[in-house]
């Protein structure tokens, strides 16, 4: 097979690819996971799609100095400006990691989480996703599942974990600036 | 001073000094007999005008005295006149006399008897006076005996006193002659016996000098004459050694020839091949000049391919760049897709049809983003290629400049050859030429060696002739060497 030979073959299987999709009947197989997998201080995670509501990359964002170790700065989105927090940061991971990508969490107040790259979309049977256990406190609690594809087992951030984190941690902080507040007063 | 003089000049020396004192004895001799003889003669002479003019006086004196007693006796004039005349003639020879006096002493007795001389004729004249006074004769002769006769004594002891007083100084004259004669021939000994002592001095030192020379080089030429004898033995094996080493030589001369001509023959073939070297050499030449043309065309052909895997490079990093943005397209894409995905998953079973769509244009997105790395890493293979093509071009380029340079030495190196070969063939040509001139030279030098042999033959019996000749002159030698001793010794 020649070379060209192989880049025709190849363009013609992506056209014909192309157009089944299209004129295939839409079917989506039952009890399948859509998963986000991410790489965060060079280890392999995984987020779920229905967690998180969008994927940026390269966004700028402001540095925005405070007590929170954790909080990157503000991005906007959409014209709402959001805090964004370094994941690896959340998961317990030491050191200074490169944030390029931005997902944007579900639920209010809004919240971004700032890692490094985006291994692929991956779609896996609900089987392949199973829960930590009781031994699986890892990654400060916040990781709660496991989804194995193929020979990879990666850890599935909990999302709703990380925000109740990051509350804990910016209410703790309020707190504190009232108190030391009221104590001025 | 005689030392460095030659024998004739010594001799000579010797003979002159003799002769010179004879010469001076000589003529010491005749100047002292000149002088004798002079003395004598002038003493004689003198003496004989003063002894005969004494007596010419005494007799001018008596003349005059008889001529005046004749007058008295006879009174006749005549008388008179004579004894005027002696009177003139006793005048006359004293005047003469007094010329030659020789003294003072004879001088003062001269003048005293020229006074008396005259006080007698004053006398007499009175005498004549009374005389011719008449006076009587007796009157007269006693005047005489008064006045005359004591002047005349006078005159008379005057002359005589005179007489002896030339007669003692020609005494005193001839003693004092005989005197100087006797100092001259003591100073004739004297001298003579010098010159005898000087002559024997001379003889002796000449001699002696003589002898020592003489016997000095009759030494020397009988040392050289054995030395000469020596040298002439010598001479003479030299010269029969000499011979012998030129029959050997001619031998040698004649192996030289035979050489000469192989030389000249191998340098002839030298020529030749030299000749034939070049011809090579030039057409070599014209081989390494095509091939670096062809070199040439090579490198200018290598620039081409050089400059267009540069170019290829350049179009490589172009068609990266264009990846590049392919693939952040398919990036976006992917990120678009999974937003999608995400809209479809929220939306839930209404967004299901977008959701297939939105996998689908993921699915496109992340084949999009594989080929994207495919044509990556074939760019990058293309680069790699690019490079070690570039750079093996390069090598190549610099091998062939590298082989141009090679090959314009190895044309250099050509040229060089042709010309050396050149140099070589007029070489070869100049030793052929050479040799065949050492050959005639070589022949010239055998006529040579061969007229060397006579002559050397010819010096052989030269040298025993010498040699015999010098047996000679040492013989002769120790002969006058003998001689000269025992003269020395007589």
């Amino acid at each position: 097979m020649t070379p060209g030979g192989g880049v025709a073959g190849r363009l013609a299987d992506l056209r014909d690819g192309f157009d089944r999709s299209f004129s295939e009947p839409p079917r989506q197989p039952p009890g399948r996971t859509d998963l986000l997998a991410i790489r965060v201080a060079d280890l392999g995670y995984a987020v779920r799609l229905s967690t998180i509501t969008g994927l940026w990359a390269d966004r700028p964002t402001t540095p925005l100095p405070g007590p929170v170790p954790d909080l990157v700065g503000l991005a906007s989105f959409r014209g709402t400006v959001v805090p964004v927090y370094d994941l690896a940061a959340l998961l317990g991971h030491a050191g200074h990691a490169t944030i390029r990508w931005l997902m944007l969490a579900t639920d209010t107040p809004p919240l971004a989480l700032g890692f490094g790259a985006v291994d692929g979309h991956l779609q896996v049977p609900a089987t392949a996703v199973a829960p930590v256990g009781d031994s699986g406190q890892t990654s400060r609690g916040l990781v709660s599942e496991l989804v194995t594809t193929g020979h990879t087992v990666l850890r599935v951030i909990d999302i709703r974990a990380v925000r109740a984190t990051v509350a804990a941690r910016a209410g703790a902080t309020v707190a504190g600036r009232e108190a030391v507040q009221r104590g001025t007063a | 001073m005689v030392r460095h003089r030659t024998f004739s000049q010594k001799v000579v020396v010797g003979f002159a000094v003799n002769v010179l004192l004879t010469v001076a004895i000589g003529a010491v001799a005749v100047a002292a007999l000149h002088t004798v003889v002079s003395t004598k003669d002038k003493v004689i002479a003198q003496s004989d005008q003063l002894l005969a003019g004494t007596q010419r006086l005494r007799a001018a004196a008596a003349e005059k005295v008889s001529g005046f007693r004749t007058y008295l006796l006879t009174g006749q004039q005549r008388y008179l006149d004579e004894m005027a005349g002696a009177r003139m003639e006793f005048q006359a020879t004293l005047t003469e006399i007094s010329s030659a006096a020789a003294n003072r002493e004879q001088r003062q007795l001269l003048d005293t008897v020229r006074t008396v001389e005259n006080e007698h004729q004053q006398a007499l004249d009175a005498l004549i006076a009374l005389r011719r006074s008449r006076a009587s004769l007796t009157a007269v002769l006693n005047a005489f005996d008064a006045q005359a006769v004591p002047r005349r004594d006078a005159l008379a002891r005057d002359i005589i006193a005179l007489d002896d007083l030339v007669r003692r100084g020609t005494a005193a004259e001839v003693r004092s002659s005989s005197v100087a004669a006797a100092d001259a021939s003591a100073a004739m000994v004297g001298i003579a016996l010098g010159a005898t002592v000087l002559a024997v001095v001379l003889g002796f030192v000449l001699t002696r000098a003589l002898r020592r020379q003489i016997g000095t080089a009759v030494g020397r030429v009988q040392t050289s004459s054995t030395e000469l004898e020596a040298a002439a033995t010598q001479q003479a094996s030299g010269a029969k050694q000499e011979a012998t080493a030129m029959s050997e030589i001619t031998t040698t001369i004649n192996e030289l020839l035979v050489t000469s001509l192989q030389i000249s023959e191998s340098a002839q073939r030298v020529a030749q091949i030299a000749g034939e070297t070049a011809t090579a050499a030039r057409s070599g030449r014209g081989t390494v000049e095509q091939a670096h043309t062809s070199i040439t065309a090579i490198r200018r052909q290598v620039d081409l391919v050089v400059e267009h895997m540069l170019e290829l490079g350049q179009k490589s990093q172009q068609i990266g760049a264009i990846v590049e943005i392919v693939s952040e397209l398919a990036e976006q894409t992917n990120i678009l897709a999974i937003n999608a995905t995400i809209e479809a998953v929220g939306a839930g079973e209404s967004g299901r049809r977008f959701a297939v769509v939105a996998d689908e244009i993921r699915k496109l997105a992340d084949r999009v983003t594989g080929s994207a790395k495919e044509i990556r890493d074939l760019i990058e293979d293309v680069r790699g290629a690019v490079n070690t093509t570039v750079m093996a071009t390069e090598t190549g380029s610099k091998a062939v400049d590298t082989g141009s340079r090679q090959f314009l030495d190895v044309a250099t190196a050509f040229r060089q050859i042709a010309e050396l070969v050149g140099t070589t063939t007029e070489a070869g040509r100049e030793i052929e030429l050479s040799t065949k001139q050492q050959s005639t030279a070589v022949e010239q030098v055998n006529v040579a060696v061969a007229d060397v042999a006579q002559a050397t033959r010819a010096t052989e019996a030269s040298s025993q002739q010498t040699k015999q000749t010098a047996s000679e002159l040492a013989a002769l030698s120790t002969d006058l060497l003998r001689l000269v001793h025992a003269g020395a010794g007589g």
